[in-house]
């Protein structure tokens, strides 16, 4: 009986059971590079990306494909993105203006 | 910062993926290469004092990750560690990384200045990531 009692509590208060609000942000870039999305942008995206505490994620819109972690270099090369193809950035975290910003320059 | 030494059977392949991972370093990491079995690269195998020496190479101490192809590759780079001084051997880690992208990933985080444990396992977490995009 005190464990029912007990995760009842637990149920009653918000801030255990519900994960804080993170401020969120999202874009929708071009591929602009006639070589596309490559090994050397895409590093560079990592790196730019890496700075942040947000978690980041892009999809590519043009092959409808499933958001992948910015962060990962391996993911990255996974949208297969080419010139012209649409990525959809997204980015949840304190740091998710900044960090969301900061890519668009890079595409 | 780690250091990397990429281990395969030829001098030619080792040389290839060592410009890949000096790349995505952008000439942040020291990368070092035990490839083949002759200086002139054109005799195929792995040799355990060639690859000694890359280690000692690269060596720091926050670390040096070894990538390796296959096969003999992995004998001899135990070989290898099991020829450096214990100091210097606790501080080396084999990779289960592909080697291609292994390095490639692990270049690009040993450059952001993770540790050698961190870099190792996104270089492993590449054996499960699919090339291609509809998989993803």
């Amino acid at each position: 009986m005190s464990n029912i009692s007990h995760s009842s509590f637990l149920d009653e208060n918000p801030a255990q059971v519900e994960p804080p609000l993170q401020p969120s942000k999202s874009v929708v870039v071009t591929v602009s590079d006639p070589r596309g999305l490559h090994l050397r942008s895409g590093r560079d995206v990592v790196r730019i990306a890496s700075r942040f505490q947000a978690r980041i994620t892009a999809a590519n819109l043009s092959r409808n494909t499933n958001a992948v972690d910015l962060k990962s270099i391996l993911q990255l090369m996974q949208l297969q993105a080419r010139q012209g193809h649409s990525l959809h950035l997204a980015a949840s975290g304190p740091d998710a203006d900044a960090a969301i910003e900061a890519l668009c320059s890079l595409f | 910062m780690i250091g990397l030494v990429i281990v395969s059977h030829s001098a030619r392949l080792a040389a290839g993926v060592h410009e890949l991972a000096a790349q995505m370093a952008g000439g942040q990491v020291a990368i070092g290469q035990a490839g083949g079995l002759s200086d002139d690269g054109e005799t195929l195998g792995t040799d355990a004092s060639r690859i000694l020496s890359a280690i000692e190479e690269v060596w720091c101490e926050d670390g040096v990750l070894l990538l390796m192809d296959l096969g003999s590759a992995v004998m001899s780079a135990e070989l290898a560690l099991e020829m450096l001084p214990e100091h210097r051997r606790r501080n080396c880690l084999l990779s289960n990384a592909p080697l291609v992208e292994g390095a490639i990933v692990a270049a690009l985080h040993a450059s952001l200045g993770e540790p050698l444990q961190a870099v190792n396992a996104v270089a492993e977490a590449a054996l499960s990531a699919p090339k291609l995009a509809n998989n993803c």
